[in-house]
């Protein structure tokens, strides 16, 4: 399953982090934010990487774009590693589509539609003729009407804004599509509306996408298989459907249960070096405080939880 | 600067049909001479505000974009020609360069630029942390057309609104330097800047007032009139801070 | 059954009555309409959510009920809360009530704190302002009180607001309104700043607040958070309420087209992609949900009114009321 050569995307042992001084001593303090995350994408495949705000999720999406440099661990993309073999690394990440959380900072206030969603193929050197067809086959697709093509971003709403967005994202043809939480700035059914507008653009063009979320529904709709961040560590990956019905980490029971609207006790994360649930886990054991086991296979999950050491 | 064919009359004469604001000690018209002042205050103050503002904007994208030590030195230069006043740079380069509108001119660029490049700095460093700004970096692009394609179209408006609303207090510097250094000596080159004129007629105030009256008027009601135009200009730029409620107060 | 009948029964019980209310803003060379003409009766101890998009109205709603609205506003109608005249058309009068029985829980959590403050200093502030001679250690009683009752551990009091996160910050707004022991609670988009895990701990703590016997008014858009909270639902779409009932009812049986396009949306079920859009229905003395609607007709030129079918449930649709 994690064999590397044959998957479209693979991230090995990724860390994340960087260096501050210390305020009244000599030396410096070693942060991670991203601990070990590996796992592996197919072509066409919708992946969820779902977390609370701070648990480095936006810094894992950072990382492919070439924004954030990884200290450890590689990154694969089509059988390229981004970080090594830079040039060829450079190409890639250019054609990778972005599509980030606010639509009102993700554009430029003083460009014109056309100009913004153009820009990527002048990136690419495309020949700038046939450009604005290009912007108005797109604009199609994503359910907007050509004449905005000239207008600016401050006449348009929310929802509109954050189509450009995605029209730009994919207006290289990309093959991989990083998507922010894409919806968080929308209202309910302009949030809809979007949702199916990516599915479909994946089922109809066969993009890979990466959403990055802190709401289950929406990765539960958009993704095949999603990995649950906690704290930098990814503790559990697996199929959308089973994660929903049968967690198995106790973290991720908790925010399948909080995402049915009950009520869960605020998460008050212990600083110990070892799983940041310690001290309100019920399944936990003294080696929890210590450190968190790799990855441990279930069925077709896997988890990092000393629980199902021997299951 | 020659006297543009102004005859010189009756010296010292009031207000009257034949010279609406009087003569002065040469006896010459002092209209004619704030006319001729507006053409020299407009000059002054256009050189003044375009350098620096092009020297600002330049100065702020460079910092903006450099290392933390190129910063420090940066802000600490700027801060420091920020502080010194205009007035007494002005009179460092008069006893350099000689007396004429360059000093005056030199020295308030020197005095302006940096407050527009710290303006500049603070914009850019804000901007590049917006999302649009790091897409494009993602993108491919070299860090100079992300410079002059997208930073220096968002800064470059807010600037200039800054530059007009900051006119009136360097036409004030301006005319003070002039008043102040300009008829200091006795051997002042004839320019008829507001300044200057004010300057003049300082010593005959008791008397004859006309002379420091009515170019003083002008510095005033233009300064004002400036002000007005920044404060609306930024209203058209900001909406968010229009007084809205102008009936009640 | 028609409304007369139902206002008689809760005649008596009426928390907030609007009637024909408008709410606009001067721009200068127009007015801004927020409010186009509501009637709304928001009996006491219920939880009432008012559900639409943005640009929908329910903000001003919501702030022209506790009393937050800004000078240049321009007002029509009448709006009584607890039997006082607090909107009489022109004139706006809120003494008495603003902070005192009607008061806000404000949207961004962390915004709305002072960062200069330590929280204790803020809840003292608020606690003086509200019982005008208070003891220092009464007042620090009530705010331990509040603080405990949110979930929250007393050193909480000692922290400034930077230092807690963003459900903590919520949760000492909601001790603030529950400290000033107010009459009517009204919670603006409770949920919209916080990760989606904190909706059930929200969900909850606004629960609470209705066990103690207060009006809570929660402004939203998500329409499966407030039928989880609320008794009753209005829908509000450019400033006008177009359906109005019981939860209950609503889930059940959506007359009005928004409402089921609400539904749809916040279950994910959404299949109309092509978003509506027809501009040449725009009319301003008509249905406002004209351009949006597909199933369009002449009478929709003109704007229906509230039509009830049953007791409380009303729906400001001409289709509806054609085919009952």
């Amino acid at each position: 399953m994690l064999e590397s050569s044959k998957k479209f995307v693979n991230v090995e042992n990724l860390w994340i982090g960087y260096r501050v001084s210390k305020l009244w001593s000599i030396g410096h303090l070693n942060i991670d934010i991203i601990k070990g995350v590996s796992f592996s994408i197919n072509q066409g495949e919708c992946y969820g990487l779902v977390g609370e705000s701070g648990s480095g999720k936006t810094t894992i999406l950072k990382s492919f774009i070439g924004l954030v440099r990884p200290y450890k661990g590689t990154i694969y993309i089509d059988g390229i590693d981004i970080y090594r073999d830079v040039k060829k690394g450079k190409e890639i990440i250019k054609r990778i589509g972005y599509v980030a959380q606010d639509p009102l900072t993700s554009v430029d206030p003083r460009m014109k539609v056309k100009d913004i969603v153009s820009e990527p193929l002048i990136a690419l050197g495309i020949d700038k003729n046939t450009i604005y067809e290009k912007v108005a086959t797109l604009l199609k697709l994503v359910g907007l009407d050509i004449d905005i093509m000239d207008r600016y971003p401050f006449e348009l709403s929310g929802g509109m804004l954050q189509r450009i967005t995605i029209a730009r994202a994919i207006i290289s043809k990309p093959k991989l599509v990083l998507l922010d939480e894409p919806t968080s700035a929308l209202d309910t059914i302009t949030q809809a509306q979007i949702l199916k507008l990516l599915k479909d653009l994946k089922d109809m063009m066969n993009f890979t996408y990466i959403v990055v979320t802190h709401d289950l529904n929406v990765a539960s709709y958009l993704s095949n298989r999603v990995g649950v961040l906690l704290k930098g560590y990814l503790i559990e990956e697996g199929d959308t459907r089973r994660i929903i019905n049968e967690p198995l980490h106790p973290y991720t029971q908790i925010i399948v249960e909080a995402s049915k609207l009950k009520d869960v006790s605020e998460l008050k994360y212990s600083n110990v070096i070892g799983c940041p649930l310690y001290s309100i886990c019920k399944y936990r054991i003294d080696l929890c405080s210590k450190e968190i086991p790799e990855f441990i296979r279930v069925d077709d999950s896997i988890v990092r939880c000393w629980y199902y050491k021997d299951k | 600067m020659k006297r543009q064919g102004l005859a010189p009359c009756i010296p010292f004469n009031c207000p009257s049909i034949y010279h609406l604001f009087g003569t002065d000690d040469m006896g010459r018209d002092l209209l004619s001479r704030i006319l001729v002042g507006a053409h020299l205050a407009l000059i002054q103050m256009v050189s003044v505000i375009i350098t620096s503002i092009a020297l600002g904007i330049l100065m702020g994208v460079i910092a903006g974009y450099s290392n933390i030590y190129i910063e420090k030195i940066f802000t600490y230069i700027m801060e420091l020609f920020i502080i010194i006043p205009s007035m007494v740079l002005a009179a460092a380069f008069v006893t350099i360069i000689g007396r004429g509108m360059q000093s005056v001119i030199l020295a308030l660029i020197l005095t302006w630029s940096p407050w527009y490049a710290r303006l500049t700095y603070i914009l850019v460093r804000q901007l590049r942390e917006l999302d649009f700004i790091r897409i494009c970096e993602a993108m491919g692009f070299p860090r100079t057309y992300t410079i002059f394609r997208h930073i220096v179209p968002n800064v470059a408006p807010l600037i200039f609104v800054e530059a007009i609303t900051d006119s009136s207090s360097v036409l004030i510097e301006i005319t003070s330097i002039n008043f102040l250094i300009g008829a200091a000596s006795l051997t002042s080159i004839d320019l008829p800047d507001w300044g200057m004129i004010v300057g003049y007629g300082v010593r005959y105030i008791r008397t004859f007032w006309w002379i420091s009256f009515f170019p003083g008027l002008f510095i005033a009601v233009t300064a004002f009139g400036l002000i007005l135009l920044g404060d609306g200009l930024s209203e058209y730029i900001s909406p968010w801070l229009k007084r809205r409620w102008r009936l009640w107060f | 059954m028609v409304k007369e009948e139902m206002e008689a029964m809760v005649l008596n019980n009426i928390a907030i009555r609007a009637r024909n209310l408008y709410i606009g803003y001067d721009e200068g060379e127009k007015i801004l309409w927020a409010l186009n003409g509501i009637d709304i009766d928001i009996p006491k101890n219920t939880a009432y959510c008012i559900v639409g998009e943005s640009g929908s109205g329910k903000t001003t709603f919501g702030n022209a009920i506790v009393g937050l609205l800004p000078p240049y506003v321009v007002t029509k109608g009448y709006l009584e809360i607890y039997n006082n005249k607090v909107i009489d058309n022109d004139r706006l009068n809120y003494s008495g009530i603003r902070g005192d029985i009607a008061v806000r829980i404000p949207q961004n959590p962390i915004a709305s704190l002072n960062p200069y403050l330590k929280i204790e200093s803020i809840f003292l502030d608020v606690l003086k302002h509200r019982f005008k001679s208070i003891s220092r250690e009464k007042a620090f009683e009530i705010a331990l009180e509040a603080i405990r009752s949110v979930g929250l551990s007393d050193d909480v009091l000692n922290k400034y607001p930077h230092q807690l996160s963003g459900g903590m910050s919520q949760r000492v707004a909601i001790a603030l309104t529950i400290a000033i022991n107010p009459e009517i609670i009204v919670a603006d988009e409770p949920t919209s700043n916080l990760d989606a895990y904190l909706k059930g701990t929200v969900l909850n703590l606004l629960k609470s607040i209705i066990s103690k016997g207060k009006t809570l008014i929660v402004i939203t858009h998500d329409i499966l958070f407030a039928s989880a909270l609320c008794n009753f639902i209005a829908v509000m779409f450019m400033g006008s309420i177009l359906e109005i009932g019981r939860v209950v009812d609503i889930l059940t049986n959506p007359l009005h087209p928004y409402t089921k396009e609400l539904i749809d949306a916040a279950n994910l079920s959404y299949t109309n992609f092509k978003h509506f859009n027809n501009k040449l229905r725009n009319n301003s003395k008509g249905c406002v949900y004209a351009s949006r609607c597909p199933y369009y007709f002449d009478e929709c030129i003109e704007k229906p009114k509230i039509y009830y079918i049953n007791q409380y449930h009303g729906v400001a649709c001409w289709r509806v009321q054609k085919s009952l």
